[in-house]
């Protein structure tokens, strides 16, 4: 049945309110398009101001004929419904089932219906919206022109952007690490042995000292790399800290009366591996190619010293101290462990500073200080 | 075929009915016409009310005005079956040779007022069962067929119930409507004993015949009914259940078994001559609401809870109508029906006609709300 035909009268008024009814559904999802598009470019930083309207009117226009065309558009038996609440008792519906009934019962039925319906105006249909639609059709239009606003405003530079607004509103929970350095047997950590970091600072300097009859080996995590070109550094600082840190510090003793000689070190120490055998002892060292090198081959690091031109003593020099050979982070004068290179970094770094008229950091003041506390 | 003539005859012949009924009973206009509503679709009916409110005297008008012949049986707790059925009596023929010669009882006739049905045994009153359903009679394994157009008009008394027997379901669901009948109010009261200050005795005269009550049904089966208002009515019979699909919340608490499918039989029946009286040619959701209450009241049963919280068959059905009405959407249109102008002048007109004459009342056009629910 061709409801546009027969009821004509009425069907330009519920086309309207199907399209109104459309159209409040259609700019609910329009808006909520221009929303998402201007809170995605606004997050991205990136201009979606024209971006987000565009997808807004498209979006608004496509599902509005969807739901015209596929809902709200009024059929016969939508009208005749429509219609029949004015009072026409079912007259309509009625009338619309029996279409192409030709009984005599139908033709006064259909006769009966149409002079009813004459009388019933079309301005006597109230339009009928959804306030609830309505209500979400603000809602929803509010905050897509405001997001399209912030977006806007964001592009322009008057206000900052998605992210830096969301960090700025919801800062990350600061997260700190344990950064542990433990001396071993022979040994100590010289000040900032326990340190609480920022994830991603730097942790403070720190310095292994091995006490008298020792000599410091290395750092239990550059050791374990096994690494044959690794020079310990007995000074340590650990940067850009991602997660908890333990390190220790491993110090060796040194073998008494095997001074100078750095060849005759290296032919005691072959017997002694050969009776330990299991390599464990702190007196096979030498097998680990570190402390092997110290002492079997240091002949050849003394010709690297000598090459380097590092001042100081000379290695046939060392040869009487506590033990060991000579190596540049582990000098032995009198008793005492004495790091002179070390020193002199520290003394280039202060003297820098110095002439820059600066304040020395309170670390390497601190470093300088106790290191002359330890050699007084 | 239904013809023009058909319709014609139909509206001329329940307007002289109405007319002639009119004279002989004064009020009770809701009564008067659930009763022809019921004969016309071919259905029986329950009158229930107080004595001396005029329940047997419409019987026998109506006997009159459809010029049917009567029969009325005083239900007594000592009748017997064969009392309503019938017998096989022997006789003896002119040779002496006895045979079996059956006797009919009162039941063989086209109106029976089986009055205050429920004092008789259930024995007696199931030997209705039958005659009300299939319309014949069975006696010594014989059926005889019962005269069309065949009635059962019971009356019952609500208030004494000493020495009754309620009616069993089955026997309930054959009345397609129950029909309480009111006291009448004081203007009626007035007309009542003015006009039987004059005479007793009835006037009303034939308005038609069991020939044209047949063709009024056939006529008013062709009624159209729309698919919609068809489900509601379904709907509404359904939702007696307490254990259907559809059961209402209403009956859920207060009902203990639904209608049967004879209620919706007889809705859509009576509907459909209630819209031609009307002058309708399809059935409202209004027809279904005002005979949903005579339909179902008589076929639903109530449980304790509603019995303790005096709960009524009405009231059950007046949450009934509300619920699905809501449910189905059908509240808004069961307005009001609309009123042309050229009907309110023939209003107006059969008003001042009253008025000149007050007995002779006119029921050219029903009225809505026929069927009010009967107050607590």
């Amino acid at each position: 049945m061709d409801a546009k035909k027969i009821f004509e009268k009425y069907y330009s008024r519920l086309a309207l309110e199907g399209f109104l009814k459309a159209l409040i559904l259609g700019l609910i999802f329009g808006f909520a398009a221009e929303f998402i598009v201007a809170f995605a470019t606004w997050m991205a930083s990136y201009n979606g101001l024209w971006i987000s309207i565009a997808a807004g009117v498209a979006v608004a226009a496509g599902m509005t004929a969807l739901f015209y065309f596929k809902k709200f558009r009024p059929t016969a038996k939508q009208i005749a419904k429509r219609v029949d609440r004015l009072g026409l008792e079912e007259r309509l519906i009625t009338m619309t089932e029996l279409e192409g009934d030709d009984s005599y019962i139908a033709l006064r039925q259909r006769e009966d219906a149409q002079k009813k319906m004459r009388e019933v105006e079309a301005k006597e249909i109230k339009l009928r919206l959804s306030k609830l639609a309505i209500a979400f059709a603000a809602v929803f239009m509010a905050l897509g022109v405001s997001m399209t606003t912030v977006t806007g405003l964001a592009a322009s530079g008057e206000i900052s952007g998605g992210d830096d607004f969301f960090e700025q509103v919801f800062p990350e929970p600061p997260v700190y690490f344990e950064v542990t350095y433990i001396a071993d047997e022979g040994g100590e950590i010289l000040e900032n042995a326990d340190q609480v970091v920022l994830k991603g600072d730097d942790a403070l300097p720190v310095l292994a000292v091995a006490d008298e009859g020792y000599m410091f080996k290395g750092w239990s995590d550059e050791l374990e790399k096994n690494d044959p070109d690794y020079v310990p550094d007995p000074a340590r600082t650990d940067t850009n800290i991602q997660e908890s840190l333990t390190v220790h510090a491993e110090f060796a003793p040194v073998q008494e009366g095997n001074g100078g000689g750095g060849g005759q070190s290296g032919e005691n120490d072959k017997p002694q591996d050969e009776q330990d055998g299991d390599g464990d002892q702190p007196n096979d060292a030498p097998s680990d190619g570190q402390s092997g090198g110290q002492n079997g081959d240091s002949q050849q690091q003394e010709g690297q010293q000598g090459q380097d031109g590092q001042p100081g003593q000379e290695p046939g020099q060392d040869g009487d101290g506590a033990g060991g050979s000579y190596q540049e982070n582990n000098q032995i004068w009198d008793g005492e462990t004495y790091y002179r290179a070390l020193l002199e970094e520290y003394l280039k770094k202060a003297q820098e500073y110095l002439e820059n008229n600066q304040d020395l950091p309170p670390e390497l003041r601190d470093i300088i200080d106790a290191y002359f506390d330890i050699i007084e | 075929m239904v013809t023009e003539a058909n319709i014609e005859k139909f509206s001329k012949q329940c307007k002289d009915i109405f007319e002639q009924l009119g004279r002989d009973m004064i009020g009770q206009k809701d009564v008067i016409e659930g009763t022809v509503i019921a004969m016309i679709a071919g259905g029986n009916v329950l009158l229930e009310g107080v004595p001396g409110v005029g329940k047997t005297r419409l019987v026998r008008s109506l006997g009159r005005v459809f010029n049917l012949p009567f029969s009325r049986i005083q239900f007594t707790p000592d009748l017997m079956p064969a009392d309503v059925t019938g017998t096989n009596i022997i006789v003896k023929d002119e040779n002496g040779n006895s045979s079996f010669d059956f006797q009919p009882g009162p039941i063989f006739s086209n109106i029976i007022l089986a009055d205050e049905i429920n004092r008789a045994t259930p024995k007696t009153q199931s030997a209705l069962l039958e005659a009300m359903q299939e319309h014949t009679v069975t006696v010594m394994g014989v059926s005889r067929k019962l005269k069309e157009p065949f009635f059962v008009l019971a009356t019952q008394n609500p208030i004494e119930q000493d020495g009754t027997y309620p009616l069993p379901e089955a026997q309930m669901d054959r009345f397609m409507l129950k029909l309480i009948v009111p006291n009448p109010g004081l203007e009626d009261l007035l007309q009542i004993v003015n006009m039987t200050q004059v005479t007793m005795a009835e006037v009303a005269e034939a308005a038609c015949n069991g020939d044209d009550l047949l063709e009024m049904r056939k006529t008013a089966n062709q009624i159209p009914v729309a698919d919609e208002v068809m489900r509601y009515a379904m709907t509404l019979c359904a939702a007696t259940h307490p254990d259907g699909e559809c059961a209402s919340e209403a009956a859920k608490k207060y009902v203990r078994l639904g209608a049967s499918p004879r209620a919706g039989q007889a809705l859509i029946s009576t509907a459909k001559v209630k819209a031609l009286m009307a002058g309708r040619f399809n059935v409202s959701y209004g027809d279904v609401n005002d005979l949903a209450y005579p339909v179902l009241r008589h076929r639903i049963k109530m449980n304790f809870e509603a019995i303790a919280e005096r709960v009524s068959p009405d009231d059950v059905i007046k949450l009934i109508i509300e619920e699905v009405g809501k449910k189905l959407k059908v509240s808004a249109f069961t307005k009001a029906p609309r009123v042309s102008k050229e009907e309110i002048v023939e209003e107006e007109a059969g008003t001042e006609q009253e008025q000149a004459e007050p007995a002779e009342e006119t029921s050219e056009k029903p009225r809505r709300g026929l069927f009010k629910k009967k107050s607590k």
